[in-house]
């Protein structure tokens, strides 16, 4: 009578426990790495120490790294948002000639890999003399292409569960296409901007195959400034910089959750299963 | 189901009521921004296809066209190797993630303590947050021969030295396995719940054992999420080109960091053949997973 695993079974459970422990493992590492006194990275921890924490803030290319990013991913956010939620009100409320071929090439450059877009767009930028590599623009520009695929199916996903009635509504009731688009589309897409925005700037915040091919040391983002230190040397100043960025997404995790947690949110998410 | 279902009556109704009222410029102009961004992309693309045909000799690149490139390539016996050792990786890491995402898949779509489900997705997916820069550095100082892994590796008594597990195969799969298991548990979690609770219960009744009702049951119910998941974490290995660099230490070559080195030596068209192959590798997968999940879906029908 009983049914198979209402509960996990037992040994389940503890794969499941394994899992958990796999996933958390480097990131606590280079938590507990951080505060280690001995410059070689070694286990056991030699002492404990917040020496590193003073090393990073004084290192020059990370300090330039994190603000390029962090403008770069500003730039490519509201670019991507700009033209995704175009696109996908495009797709969705209208009756476009193509729309399964647009469809596709939106999803295009999540089939090509990330080093080959790199190489492809610095040799465009190069060939076509724009003035583009080594900028913040082309870095811009690149990381709003990496995002738009998510972008615009986290709108299109949006706008497909809103019900055109209340923009009906206010059409009847005399408003015009863009007073109808500004005052009752957009407030109704609230939670497609929010998620997509932070996708875009995680990604863009992250993102290094694609940069490395188009910065100049100038405009080292942060991901590469730490590969090639890390290529360099193994010391802990590295760990604290890791431990400072894992703590900053701590902190977004924390300011999102109340959001995700109202819930639809898992219907916007880009990477669900056999719909693609 | 109900989401669809409210976005295709969605659909209806919107074309419906912007019929004949709608000047038909207005979604091409939508798309136009956009367009151009990805039109930058596509144009991208061609040149490199262009570039593969170039000469090259000494960072000139020549004006005529030529086929040498790709002959030199294709013609290789090292870069054959090398193709076969990144398409072996991504079998590899496939697997292994496969064979792990499931059963955590499994696990967390059965936990119904609300706040517990909480904190085991944000343990499992808060990775992604994080720079895979940092994830890897991680991994590099847990498998080191003086890391955490080793550390408790040599007490054993049949170990008597550190293991390496760093810059070489092992430890760039596993490093992988971690980076792209959340993309696997995704799918995965997406097909489990949408099984209906009552199958399990109908094959015991049936007197299925439960092993029996997994293999011929659910695991057959839950197969477009296995390929789909299959898909993703395949051509995401095949294209990684950070972790390989780092947890290989230049010892495990793959495509990816082929197309690197050449761009670094300048060798433009030699670096656009091996990111076109890496496309087509990529490809060849995308189309693989399509064709099966469509052998599923009609093997459904029938």
């Amino acid at each position: 009578m009983e049914g198979i695993g209402r509960r996990p079974w037992l040994p389940l459970s503890l794969v499941f426990l394994v899992v958990l422990a796999f996933t958390i493992a480097p990131l606590a590492i280079v938590v507990i790495n951080s505060f280690n006194s001995s410059a070689y990275s070694e286990w056991p921890p030699a002492g404990f120490s917040t020496h590193w924490y003073l090393t990073v803030l004084g290192y020059q290319p990370f300090r330039q790294g994190f603000e390029i990013s962090c403008l770069v991913g500003a730039g490519a956010t509201l670019l991507s948002l700009i033209v995704g939620s175009m696109a996908a009100f495009a797709l969705v409320r209208y009756r476009v000639r193509g729309q399964s071929l647009i469809r596709s090439l939106y999803f295009l450059p999540l089939t090509v890999p990330r080093v080959a877009i790199g190489f492809a767009l610095f040799s465009i930028f190069i060939a076509t003399h724009s003035q583009l590599y080594g900028t913040l623009q082309g870095l811009i520009l690149a990381h709003a292409l990496i995002v738009l695929p998510f972008v615009t199916t986290i709108f299109v996903s949006n706008l497909g569960n809103i019900d055109p009635v209340f923009e009906e509504a206010a059409q009847d009731l005399g408003a015009g296409r863009l007073r109808v688009f500004w005052s009752v589309t957009l407030p109704q897409m609230r939670t497609g901007f929010v998620v997509a925005a932070l996708f875009a700037f995680i990604t863009s915040f992250d993102e290094l195959e694609t940069s490395i091919f188009l910065v100049r040391p100038q405009t080292n983002t942060l991901p590469v400034s730490m590969f090639f230190y890390l290529e360099q040397q193994q010391t802990p100043t590295l760990a604290a910089l890791s431990t400072i960025l894992i703590g900053l997404a701590v902190v977004l995790v924390l300011l999102a959750l109340p959001l995700l947690l109202r819930g639809g949110w898992s219907q916007l998410i880009p990477i669900g299963g056999g719909r693609r | 189901m109900t989401a669809s279902g409210v976005a295709t009556r969605a659909r209806r109704r919107a074309r419906w009521s912007l019929r004949g009222r709608a000047r038909p410029v207005v979604p091409y102009l939508l798309l136009l921004p956009s367009g151009l961004v990805l039109l930058l992309f596509l144009a991208a693309l061609i040149l490199l296809l262009i570039y593969s045909f170039k000469d090259y000799t000494s960072i000139v690149i020549e004006p005529g066209w030529t086929i040498g490139t790709w002959k030199h390539f294709l013609t290789s016996r090292f870069y054959w190797s090398i193709v076969w050792e990144t398409v072996e990786l991504g079998l590899v890491v496939t697997g292994v993630t496969l064979l792990i995402a499931y059963p955590t898949a499994w696990v967390l779509a059965q936990i119904r303590n609300r706040a517990l489900s909480t904190i085991c997705y944000i343990v499992l997916f808060s990775p992604l947050l994080v720079s895979v820069v940092v994830r890897s550095y991680g991994w590099l100082l847990l498998l080191g021969n003086r890391g955490l892994v080793n550390d408790e590796l040599v007490r054993l008594p049949w170990v008597h030295a550190p293991i390496q597990l760093v810059f070489n195969f092992t430890g760039v799969a596993i490093a992988l396995v971690h980076i792209l298991l959340p993309f696997a548990i995704f799918p995965l979690l997406s097909v489990l719940r949408q099984l209906p609770p009552n199958v399990r219960e109908a094959a015991a009744d049936l007197g299925a054992p439960p092993w029996l009702a997994f293999w011929r049951v659910i695991l057959p119910l839950t197969l477009p999420g296995v390929v789909a998941a299959a898909q993703i974490v395949f051509t995401l290995t095949v294209s990684a080109w950070v972790t390989t660099v780092l947890l290989g230490g230049g010892r495990v070559l793959v495509v990816a960091k082929l197309v690197y080195d050449n761009i670094s030596n300048l060798n433009w068209p030699l670096g656009a053949v091996e990111s076109l192959i890496l496309l087509a590798i990529t490809l060849v997968a995308l189309a693989i997973s399509s064709r099966l999940s469509r052998a599923i879906y009609l093997g459904r029908e029938a």
